[in-house]
């Protein structure tokens, strides 16, 4: 899959949010990738890294994890996995929609999307005001001693 | 997370200024491409119009086939033909000359259409003069896949000069499809393939998949790809 437009989709939501919330700096990027969308995570945080650098996102840890493929059959309502055949003239393990138990046709359920999950930023004394929600987490700064 | 800066001789121990937010997004990368998708998907249904994505690989058929399944069906049928592809409008003239209205879509470097572009494409159109519609992919097995249109059905055309391999090494792209057209099956013995052996493979990926045999250059199977379609 092309890893920069992924990245591109990634960066753009990411920095909206890290503008809209105030961030000084954006600490860590989550996102959840999903191993039916053929997106590879070394590619794509190359180009993440890319994208950052000069705005609050440069520096961030893109922290990345993979979902795995599972598919739902709505003949026998098994759910798991996706199967994987294997194909002795080809010697490989080919991905498929055939149900494990039934043999008809499954669905994707989950698998296929690109998430970002949530981000971690800072913010500056100055930049408390324009914060849209509830802190989650940290010490509040009172001012110089 | 402390500084230090000197004022003077002494030095002035400053207060940490940032605090840490965790921001929960949950910001879907291709919910934004579907929902696109289902409101072209509703446009077209408010005009009974049956629209049909046609996915392949370069050169491997779809605008022959197309060209094949407009000459058989402009009879019964009001037609219109979106192509996609990064430049040129070579796809659309050719379909243009079986007097058909036609949309071509430059997608710039972008390697496959999106929900977006055929909204934009769609807005050409006179949609109450239409009942079917064949939107032409960029020639690509591998991103259309993720980028639904809208469409009612959606074909993948591979051609057996593309060799035996094609289809185990593009599963996804089978798996979204409801058929696939198995084109220049009058060259499988000159290439060596075994046309079998191709059907197999994709029905192995899809086992809902209706495979139909075909050579748009001489005609065989397009009949087959119109009951397919159920047209």
């Amino acid at each position: 899959m092309h890893e920069y437009s992924v990245a591109k989709m990634l960066f753009d939501l990411a920095l909206k949010a890290a503008l809209q919330y105030g961030a000084e700096r954006v600490l860590e990027v989550r996102v959840v990738i999903g191993e039916l969308s053929l997106v590879r995570h070394e590619q794509l945080a190359f180009w993440f890294k890319e994208l950052s650098r000069g705005t609050v996102l440069e520096g961030a840890e893109l922290a990345i994890e993979a979902e795995p493929g599972e598919i739902a059959c709505p003949a026998c309502g098994y759910r798991g996995l996706i199967s994987l055949a294997d194909d002795p003239a080809y010697h490989l393990a080919l991905p498929t929609l055939r149900c494990p138990e039934c043999g008809a046709k499954a669905r994707v359920v989950r698998g296929r999307d690109c998430v970002l999950k949530s981000i971690r930023i800072e913010k500056s004394e100055k930049n408390r005001g324009a914060r849209a929600g509830p802190p989650k987490a940290g010490p509040s700064a009172s001012g110089p001693l | 997370m402390g500084s230090a800066r000197q004022a003077g001789m002494r030095e002035v121990v400053v207060a940490e200024e940032g605090e840490v937010f965790d921001i929960e997004l949950e910001e879907s990368l291709l919910e934004a491409n579907r929902r696109l998708a289902e409101q072209n998907r509703a446009l077209l249904d408010r005009h009974g119009i049956l629209a049909v994505d046609v996915m392949g690989s370069v050169g491997a058929g779809k605008t022959s086939l197309i060209g094949r399944l407009v000459e058989r069906l402009k009879g019964r049928y009001r037609i219109a033909y979106i192509a996609g592809d990064l430049t040129t409008t070579i796809d659309a003239d050719a379909i243009a000359r079986h007097g058909v209205p036609v949309v071509q879509i430059n997608t710039g470097k972008e390697c496959h259409l999106d929900a977006n572009l055929v909204a934009k494409a769609l807005k050409r159109l006179d949609l109450a003069e239409l009942d079917l519609l064949f939107i032409e992919n960029v020639g690509n097995l591998i991103c259309p896949a993720e980028f639904p249109l809208g469409a009612h059905k959606r074909v993948v055309v591979v051609s057996v000069a593309e060799g035996p391999y094609v289809v185990v090494k593009h599963p996804y792209i089978f798996m979204e499809a409801d058929v696939a057209v198995v084109n220049k099956v009058d060259l499988a013995a000159a290439m060596g393939v075994n046309v079998g052996k191709l059907e197999v493979d994709i029905k192995t990926v899809n086992p809902a998949i209706a495979v139909v045999r075909a050579s748009c250059r001489t005609g065989e199977g397009i009949q087959g790809v119109i009951e397919a379609l159920g047209l």
